[in-house]
């Protein structure tokens, strides 16, 4: 009756009119600065023509670039997946010491920035690598042995380092859920332990393995940073890529905002498919599953286990431990060995002016910068998530597929795109007086909204009708039943969203580095700028505290609740 | 087909499992339990999906202890089923069958005839309701003709009502087809309504085997007396006056500390008809009792009666249903009674 009574109240009442806020804000710093760039691939001089388009589609060079980028993005997710399967079986059938930890560092590789993944690689795998350095005293060789940056190779270690943790813990908590019950009836209904697993675990692992491996492909297909600087060069350019040269460099909107489009088109396809399929599963039962203790396993299996741990954790930790250590070095002269020094980090913490050198400079204002940045678009992303998943949780809407979608959109978006977008309005559309700051607070925004949506909205569905109709029958209504009942609920939630819009804000490369034109520099930019002039030390030394930082905010996602929800 | 368990040992963290049974051919036999007393791992161990540390488990003479579970023969109802949600019914049926194609299906059909479902080849299994899924994994478990049955406590899920058509249908499907069934249970009132035999567990180890009526009328302790049924246990050392009557009658030797006096509470008649002392006679227990609590039960009354230091429980067939506060007189004849 309740449902009912509400349904009759009708348009004004309904949760989208409430909802126009976000809308509005959604509008302008999402919508239209997209839509302004990808119709400039549709204009010439002549006015509206699809030539851009034409000629796109029958020159070999982009047809190329087309191919390249599917093609990587499709052998990246192969490969993660590949590597993410064995331990998704592990975390949902063994129970062994250090598990949970194991399980917390096989999620470090997703939440580093991109560009750190960049230097980690290029110090680790690169030709003075540390990777090769062991190997070169090992075999006494006198060159490099291992060739493997800036090239195809390359992009495909970085991007399988990146994302097989989604198809890890993606697997494996799908895994989990299927329980064993169903195992067991198997096997004393006479399957064997093959014709189980083709008949009953991969059909029904099928749609997580579908899930997390549209995932790696949307991210593999927008991937930026890792492209850009691992790829060395046009060769290996991506849609992305190509995008941000066209645009940044040959300031060609006509064949950028084209490109564009065609990405966009795709990636919004992509991002489609997986909200719906999440949907479809997002009722999925959940079975209790008993696992093996470590006792009870065979040899061959722990030996199997700590070789596949063994692997995994030198491939994260190799790259990691890399940048941190070269962050206490310091190279006096040409020649020298490197000694240990403090010298970076005494150069961040200290006040503009102390120091001389630009280099100084750039590390303080770059770390205040990106603080800034970070928690402005925690403080914005938060207010604007948590007012919206509030409407969406409680109120009827008409359309509430259209509209979460549509709240979910910039997921599928890549923020190259957002960035240029940003750039043509700022440029061609008058409105130069935005500081550069403020628009890279908001083009941060529109990128975590999404993800903060998703910690909080599934938190605020699940809070029970009776619950808030006890809180009103107690006299607790309206804005004091939101603050005393439904935000203390949402708590998890707010941490691991809150936290996932600092990680993403600290991290974020793509759209700062197109908007920070003026001189806006951020931790992530410096960072790819000292690479570019071969200063990995003071690098380093930033990327430790990026490391650090974004390990402490997902510390606080994985105790609240674990983001492959 | 004869089941015979063989100094069976277990454990599994701190819990640990010990007994040795011999369960007769073409029976129903249930296992029965408080939660925690080892009833699903003992079921888990026949199926062969739990490893015994020790032990021999044979079944018709063949010794199935190291054998796959794949090759057991065994049947098995899960607790929540089981049943593969990506398949249909007729699938699902048909996965352990050895013949495919129309004899598989042919046999779908009547297995589904059997659990009272025709028709449901096609159904998808979300579309069933705890009940029917609970027929359809009956019907699986049964579907290649095994040579054992387990249930896991198959209507647990399910609401009082429903309970009690299933149990009977599930006993009429045993008694059909005859096969040795071992069905695991907390619920004594349907392990007494279904069983042949009963196995009554506690904390991993047999108290006490028998039909439901020897358990119910002569248990083999307080546990087995208070969980079958409702049971008085009074202590005789506190029963005083009691204790000369029940050793006239020859129930209890020795020392009375720790013993109780146990008898149904049916057992007890209303009123005083002989007129006897408060101690009773040769052959029967007399007490006055202020009524504590009672129950209407539509066919009997259910009273406690505060007796002087002890609270003596009465189920009454009396026409009127006695208040609270109110004296009454009881009875109940000596050979109605056991010293436990």
């Amino acid at each position: 009756m309740y449902t009912m009574q509400v349904r009759k109240e009708g348009f004004f009442k309904s949760g989208e009119l409430r909802l126009l806020p976000v809308t509005l804000f959604l509008f302008l710093t999402f919508y239209l600065p997209v839509t302004v760039l990808l119709l400039k691939g549709l204009q010439t001089d002549a006015g509206w023509s699809f030539d851009w388009l034409r000629e796109m589609a029958g020159s070999p060079y982009y047809r190329r670039i087309f191919t390249f980028t599917l093609s990587q993005a499709f052998l990246s997710t192969i490969l993660s997946l590949i590597l993410g399967l064995p331990g998704g079986w592990i975390l949902a059938h063994l129970d062994f010491p250090g598990k949970k930890i194991i399980k917390a560092m096989t999620t470090i590789p997703f939440i580093l920035p991109s560009i750190l993944v960049v230097l980690g690689f290029i110090l680790f795998w690169g030709r003075q690598g540390v990777v090769n350095a062991v190997l070169m005293s090992l075999t006494g060789a006198d060159k490099p042995v291992l060739d493997v940056l800036y090239s195809f190779k390359a992009i495909l270690l970085a991007h399988v380092f990146y994302n097989f943790p989604i198809a890890l813990r993606l697997i494996g908590a799908w895994w989990e859920g299927l329980g064993d019950n169903q195992h067991q009836a198997a096997r004393l209904l006479g399957a064997s332990e093959r014709r189980i697993f083709r008949t009953i675990t991969l059909p029904q692992l099928m749609p997580g393995i579908i899930s997390a491996g549209t995932l790696i492909f949307l991210y593999c297909f927008m991937s930026f940073a890792v492209v850009l600087v691992l790829g060395g060069g046009p060769r290996y350019s991506t849609m992305e890529v190509e995008v941000y040269r066209l645009i940044k460099y040959s300031l060609d909107f006509g064949r950028g905002g084209a490109l564009a489009l065609i990405e966009t088109a795709a990636t919004l396809f992509l991002t489609w498919f997986y909200i719906r399929r999440e949907n479809r599963t997002i009722h999925r039962e959940s079975m209790r599953r008993q696992k093996m203790h470590w006792r009870e396993i065979s040899l061959r299996t722990k030996v199997l286990v700590s070789l596949y741990f063994l692997v995994i954790l030198f491939i994260i930790f190799g790259p990691i431990l890399t940048v941190m250590i070269q962050s206490f070095l310091e190279q006096t002269t040409r020649s020298a060995p490197p000694v240990l020094s403090l010298r970076w980090y005494r150069e961040m913490i200290h006040s503009p002016g102390s120091f001389r050198g630009s280099s100084a400079r750039l590390l303080a204002e770059s770390l205040r910068n990106s603080l800034f940045l970070g928690f402005s678009t925690l403080a914005l992303a938060l207010l604007i998530g948590s007012y919206a998943s509030w409407i969406l949780a409680r109120f009827p809407l008409k359309f509430p597929q259209l509209t979460e979608t549509m709240i979910m959109m910039p997921m599928g978006v890549s923020s190259v795109v957002l960035g240029m977008g940003y750039l043509w309005l700022l440029r061609g559309g008058r409105m130069g007086a935005v500081p550069a700051m403020a628009s890279i607070v908001l083009a941060h925004t529109v990128i975590a909204l999404p993800f903060v949506m998703r910690a909080l909205t599934p938190a605020m569905k699940r809070i029970r009708q009776d619950l808030l109709d006890a809180s009103r029958l107690m006299g607790a209504g309206g804005i004091r039943q939101f603050l005393t009942v439904e935000l203390p609920l949402v708590k998890p939630g707010l941490i691991s969203g809150g936290a996932f819009a600092l990680a993403i804000s600290l991290g974020e490369i793509n759209a700062t580095l197109i908007l920070s034109d003026a001189g806006v520099s951020t931790i992530p930019i410096a960072i790819y700028n000292l690479i570019g002039n071969y200063k990995f030390y003071s690098a380093c030394a930033l990327g430790t505290v990026l490391i650090l930082i974004c390990m402490a905010a997902f510390a606080l996602i994985d105790a609240f609740e674990g983001w492959e929800n | 087909m004869n089941l015979s368990i063989d100094k069976l040992k277990m454990s599994l963290g701190e819990f640990s499992l010990e007994c040795s049974l011999d369960l007769p051919p073409g029976r129903l036999i249930t296992l029965l339990g408080p939660s925690g007393c080892g009833k699903t791992s003992l079921l888990k161990s026949i199926a062969g999906l739990y490893t015994p540390a020790s032990g021999r488990i044979h079944l018709g003479g063949r010794d199935i202890t190291d054998l796959d579970p794949r090759f057991r023969k065994i049947g098995m109802v899960f607790q929540d089923y089981a049943l593969f949600p990506h398949m249909s019914v007729q699938k699902n049926i048909t996965y352990g069958m050895p013949k495919k194609g129309e004899e598989a299906r042919r046999r779908c059909a009547e297995l589904l005839e059997m659990v009272e479902l025709p028709g449901f080849e096609n159904r998808r299994i979300e579309e069933l309701s705890g009940g029917e899924k609970q027929r359809i994994a009956l019907a699986r478990a049964l579907a290649s003709e095994p040579d054992l049955l387990l249930l896991d406590e198959p209507l647990s899920a399910l609401d009082a009502r429903l309970r009690k058509t299933l149990r009977r249908q599930i006993r009429e499907i045993q008694m059909e087809t005859g096969i040795t069934t071992v069905y695991v249970t907390h619920d004594q009132e349907e392990a007494m309504a279904i069983s042949d035999l009963v196995v009554l567990m506690k904390d991993g180890k047999v108290v006490q085997t028998g039909s439901p009526e020897e358990i119910y009328r002569r248990p083999d302790g307080a546990f087995a007396a208070d969980f079958f049924g409702t049971a008085n246990l009074i202590p005789l050392n506190e029963a005083g006056a009691l204790n000369n009557s029940v050793r006239k009658a020859g129930l209890l030797t020795g020392d009375a500390a720790e013993r109780k006096l146990f008898f149904r509470p049916e057992y007890c008649r209303t009123g005083n008809p002989s007129g006897d002392s408060a101690e009773g006679s040769e052959e029967e227990l007399h007490w006055t009792g202020r009524v504590l609590y009672a129950e209407y039960g539509g066919d009997f009354h259910y009273l406690e009666l505060d007796c002087g230091g002890y609270t003596v429980r009465v189920k009454s067939r009396e026409a009127g249903c006695p208040a609270p506060g109110e004296e009454m007189e009881i009875a109940v004849s000596l050979s109605d009674c056991l010293v436990l």
